[in-house]
This record gives C-alpha cells, structure tokens and sequence, in this order.
C-alpha cells in the first residue's frame, strides 16, 4: 500500500485530508508540525509526503530543507496558498516536486499524486537501474 | 478550423481536466486538414486510447498511418501489435532525450504534438532547458511544422510557464466548471462530487470548448492568446 505523510498545523483539515485519502486506499501518516513529521520520518518511509508551508515554528520550507538533508528522495507536493506566485517559486527551489494550490480541489489533489508517484517512480528507476 | 503552418500551440491546464482529449481533437484537424505526417511522442496515453479516440469522432481510419509514435508511456505488447508505424521508443525522461528526438527529425516537414511536456521538465529547475528545448522547436516552426504540446499544472515553478508562454504562438487554458471538489479549510466537509458528476461536467466543458476553438480564426494564432482560464463560462 503506498504510504503518505500528511504535514498541516491545522488539526482539522489535516483530520479531513487525512479520511479523503484513507478512502482512496493510501495508507496515511498525519503530522500537525514539521518538527512532528521528521520524528515520523525516523520510523516511516512514506512513498510521498504533503507538506503545507504555513506553520509555526518550522515552516514548510524549513522542514523540506531537512528532510532533504536526510538524503530523502521522497517526492514531496507543497500545499500553497492558491495566488502566492512567489511561494511556488520558494517551494521547488527547495526541492518541491510539485504543488497542490489551497483551497484543495479533490480531484487535482489525487490526480497530482498519482502523476508524481508514477513519474518519480520511472525516474528513479533510470536513475538506478 | 484552419490550422496555420509554422504555429506552436500550449494547452496547459491540471490533471484531468480535458488536454489529452482536446489534443486528440486538434490531431483529428490535422489529419484531415494537412497531408504531412505527424510525430506524436506521447507519455500519457497508449495508442489504443488514442485511435480509439480519433475513430469515434469520425477520422478516417486510413489516416491514422500517418501518425508517427514516439512512444514514452511502456505501452503494453498488444499495444504494439495494434500499431505499426513506431517510430521511436524513450526510456529516460528528461529534456536532453526530448532535445535528441527533435533534432532528429528536425530537417523533416513533419507536424509534431507532444503529450506532455510536462514529463520531460518534471523536476527541472533552469531556464536554460526551456530555452534549449525552444530553440529546437523555433528550428521546426521555420519549416513550417505545426507543433502542439500540452503542460500539467502544479508540475513546475512558474517561471517555467511564464517562459513557455512567452514563445508560443497560442495558449489554451483548461480547467473544470465547478467547484464541488473543493476542500476548504475549518470545514467539515464540502461539496462531494457524486461519482458520475466530474465526468459529466468535464464533457460538458469539453465539448463547449471544442465547439468554440473550431470558430477560431487562424489569425488568433499570429499572436500570444489567451482562450481564457475557464472555457466554459468564456466561451460557452
């Protein structure tokens, strides 16, 4: 089952976002602070992990920076707030794979996923054949 | 619809909302308007999916022969034996293999979609790729190839976009009609689309939208032009 770590300081959007991929058969990790989501990351090796960028202390793009620094290849998808040019911009420099603009519409949400899964899986593989 | 030559075409919108179909209707224009072949790299639909879509709106079954495959997508050996005229197979996705495939045929009169060009910048940051990639396509346009190629949302940092954008002859921007697929903030539960509701919409949308581009007059396509964000309340 392909396993997904859900970062939002917002407990009950996390809660929501949480149920909606459970139902889509994900097995879902939840973590309301960046600092939470890499104690997480000691014990789980998500396949993908949404990462909001708004959140106290260790913002979104502070906790990308250390998963990265883990030496992580695991493919993140930035949640941004929907107008916010430049924080799309910030997130892929970060290392961002792709983003899901705020208000989260369902479908793009999954479809996103399904992308970012199936194409960091083939270019893993070229990678390390 | 007149389909110009030496014109580069940008349908960009997110996941699911109606490219790939809208391609296969421009490829039907195509076919039945020019007689050159037409080069399809295609990483997001198999052949089956594709004829299968061309022959439903009524295209000569005889005209397909003229599409080139440059298949990226790891069809499926049926899929092979359904099409014969292969001409190329890429493994590696990225921008330098996209590069050598247009430079070799880059001396050729050929029509050329790509479907989607989003697999080959997935996880490219640098200017200089989309400015090496136009080039070549510049190269193309001068011969007088027309060229499609489609772009997913939310894949890129918006540089890239906005540099795509800046080149191409035409833009058309798809998107879904209604918002009943939203998830909001501090809110219990919103608006869940029944299972048959997207779909439906997005047909709607599409067919609207087809309708309308067909009325484009090839003037539009001298020019940067915006269709719109939502062509279904634009141009519906």
């Amino acid at each position: 089952m392909v396993k997904i770590l859900c970062v939002d300081d917002d407990p009950e959007f996390l809660r929501i976002l949480g149920r909606m991929l459970e139902e889509k058969g994900y097995e879902v990790y939840l973590a309301e602070s960046g600092k939470k989501a890499l104690e997480i990351l000691k014990d789980v090796s998500p396949d993908l992990i949404l990462l909001d960028i708004m959140m106290p202390e260790l913002d979104g793009w502070e906790t990308l920076r250390e998963i990265k620094n883990t030496g992580s290849t695991t493919p993140v998808i930035m949640l941004t707030i929907m107008y916010a040019i430049e924080d799309r911009e910030k997130s892929f420099e970060h290392g961002a794979d792709a983003h899901v603009p705020k208000p989260i519409r369902k479908m793009q949400l999954f479809k996103t996923i399904e992308w970012v899964l199936k194409n960091s899986t083939r270019r893993h593989s070229v990678a390390n054949p | 619809m007149q389909i110009p030559e030496g014109c580069v075409v940008m349908i960009s919108g997110a996941l699911g909302t109606g490219k790939s179909d809208l391609t296969n209707k421009l490829l039907g224009h195509l076919l039945s308007e020019k007689s050159e072949e037409i080069v399809y790299i295609t990483t997001e639909l198999t052949p089956m999916e594709i004829e299968g879509s061309l022959l439903s709106s009524g295209v000569d079954k005889n005209a397909l022969s003229r599409i080139r495959y440059i298949d990226g997508t790891r069809w499926s050996i049926e899929d092979y034996k359904r099409v014969s005229h292969i001409t190329g197979v890429v493994n590696h996705m990225n921008s330098k293999n996209l590069k050598d495939i247009l430079a070799s045929i880059q001396n050729k009169r050929v029509n050329i979609i790509i479907n989607s060009l989003s697999t080959f910048l997935f996880r490219i940051n640098a200017k200089n790729e989309i400015k090496h990639f136009y080039e070549k396509i510049l190269h193309l346009k001068s011969r007088g190839s027309f060229l499609l190629f489609t772009v997913h949302d939310y894949l890129h940092p918006p540089h890239v976009y906005a540099s795509l954008e800046s080149r191409v002859d035409l833009v058309i921007k798809t998107d879904l009609a209604d918002e009943d697929i939203t998830l909001q903030k501090n809110t219990e539960f919103l608006l869940y689309s029944a299972a048959g509701r997207k779909t439906a919409s997005s047909i709607h949308i599409q067919r609207k939208c087809f309708k309308n581009l067909f009325k484009l007059d090839k003037n539009m396509f001298k020019k940067s032009f915006y269709i719109t964000n939502n062509l279904n309340v634009m141009l519906g």
